[in-house]
C-alpha cells in the first residue's frame, strides 16, 4: 500500500550509507502482517536506484511469517492464518493464543527490516 | 511463499574488496518510535487523545460535531482535523467553538505520527486536556499507522453494505471503539448492524460497540461514556 513512500526511506538510507560507493546487493525483510507487497518493493527500489551507485544491486527481499507470544501461558510460536492460500490481505489473522485463547501479542510480522547492504570498497 | 531467501550469492571481485555493512533498521519503526514520542509528550500535558478513524462518509466529522456541544464545557478541547486536500471538516467543527487545526495529507490516504508531531507543535497544549483527530477516511491505511492516541475509534455506517467489516479486517484490531451509524438506515439498505458488531468483536474481542443515528444524536452519549469521558 505504501511502497513507495517505504522505498524512498529505504532509497535513501542505502545511499546515504555507500557514499557514492557502488551497492552489491541490499537485504530486506517485509513481515506478512505489513501492507507491503515485496513485489511493489522491489520495483521501486530499482526504478529510485535508477543512475545512482546502487543501480545494479541485487535486491533481497525475505518475508517474515507473522510470530506472536501469549501473555497468559507462554505460547511462542508462528500464527497461522486460518486459510493459507488466501493472500494475506484477505485473511484476519487470529490475535488468540491457539493453546489458551488469551490474546496474543505480535513480535515479528510487522517489520520491515534493512538488515544488511554490501559496498564495493 | 515464493521469495525463500537462499544463500547471497553475488559475484564479487576480490575477497576482502566486499564491505558488508549490518543496518538493522526498520523502517515501519519509524512511525512507531514517533508515535510512542507523541503518546510522552501529550501523557507530559495530562492530554487524552483519541483517534477517529472510519471510512469515507462514514459520519466521523458528524461524530465530532455531535460531541463538542456536550464535552466542550467540560472539558478543553482540541480538533486535529485530516484531510487530503480541503478545510471543509475544520471550518465545520470550528463553528463549534473549540480549537481546530486541519492537517492536508496532500495525496496520501492517511495521517502518520510525523504530521501528528508537526500539528501537536501548533496547538496550544498547555491548555487543552483533550485532543481529538479525525484521521483521513479510509478503513485500509490508518491501521498500519499509529498516531500515538489513547484511544482509537472506527466509524462505519450500514450504507456502506454489508461487507465491510470482514473486507477491512485490520483496522478493527488495533480499535477501542466500534460506532456503526445511520442505524435509521439499516433495514432499507438490508444491513444488520448487529451482524456488523459480532464480525468485529470476532476480530477483536475486546471492542466494545455502539449503534448510532449521529444526525439525530442517537447514541452519542452512550459513545461518551464508551471512551471513559464524561458530558456536563
Amino acid at each position: 500500500m505504501h511502497e513507495f513512500f517505504l522505498s524512498s526511506s529505504i532509497a535513501r538510507r542505502v545511499l546515504q550509507e555507500a557514499k557514492k560507493r557502488k551497492v552489491l546487493s541490499l537485504h530486506l525483510e517485509i513481515g506478512e502482517l505489513t501492507f507491503l507487497n515485496p513485489e511493489q518493493v522491489k520495483f521501486w527500489l530499482r526504478e529510485l536506484f535508477r543512475g545512482t551507485p546502487a543501480e545494479k544491486a541485487k535486491i533481497k527481499i525475505k518475508k517474515i511469517p507473522p510470530f506472536g507470544k501469549c501473555s497468559s501461558c507462554g505460547y511462542r510460536g508462528e500464527i497461522k492464518p486460518p486459510l493459507e492460500s488466501f493472500s494475506f490481505h484477505l485473511f484476519s489473522p487470529p490475535l488468540f493464543c491457539p493453546k489458551c485463547g488469551a490474546r496474543l501479542k505480535i513480535e515479528r510480522g510487522k517489520d520491515c527490516l534493512l538488515r544488511r547492504i554490501q559496498l564495493l570498497k | 511463499m515464493e521469495m525463500k531467501e537462499k544463500e547471497i550469492e553475488i559475484i564479487l571481485p576480490q575477497e576482502g574488496e566486499v564491505l558488508d555493512i549490518e543496518l538493522e533498521e526498520d523502517f515501519l519503526k519509524r512511525n512507531q518510535l514517533l508515535a510512542q514520542e507523541n503518546r510522552k509528550r501529550l501523557d507530559s500535558f495530562g492530554i487524552t487523545c483519541i483517534d477517529i478513524m472510519g471510512s469515507i462518509g462514514s459520519g466521523k466529522t458528524t461524530l465530532l460535531a455531535s460531541l463538542i456541544p456536550l464535552l466542550k464545557d467540560k472539558y478543553s478541547l482540541g480538533i486535529l482535523a485530516g484531510d487530503l486536500t480541503t478545510t471543509l471538516d475544520a471550518e465545520r467543527l470550528t463553528r463549534e467553538g473549540v480549537e481546530v487545526l486541519q492537517i492536508n495529507t496532500g495525496k496520501e490516504c492517511h495521517l502518520d505520527a510525523l504530521l501528528v508531531k508537526k500539528a501537536l507543535s501548533k496547538l496550544p497544549l498547555m491548555k487543552l486536556d483533550l485532543i481529538f483527530i479525525e484521521n483521513v477516511g479510509n478503513l485500509i491505511c490508518p491501521a498500519e499507522f499509529p498516531l500515538g492516541s489513547h484511544k482509537r475509534v472506527v466509524v462505519i455506517s450500514v450504507t456502506e453494505g454489508p461487507w465491510m467489516v470482514l473486507k477491512h479486517p485490520f483496522i478493527f484490531q488495533g480499535t477501542d471503539l466500534l460506532v456503526i451509524n445511520k442505524i435509521d438506515l439499516a433495514e432499507p439498505m438490508g444491513v444488520d448492524p448487529e451482524v456488523l458488531l459480532l464480525q468485529a468483536k470476532k476480530i477483536n474481542p475486546s471492542l466494545a460497540g455502539i449503534k448510532t443515528d449521529l444526525k439525530k444524536g442517537k447514541g452519542v452519549k452512550e459513545i461518551i461514556k464508551a471512551l471513559g469521558l464524561s458530558h456536563a
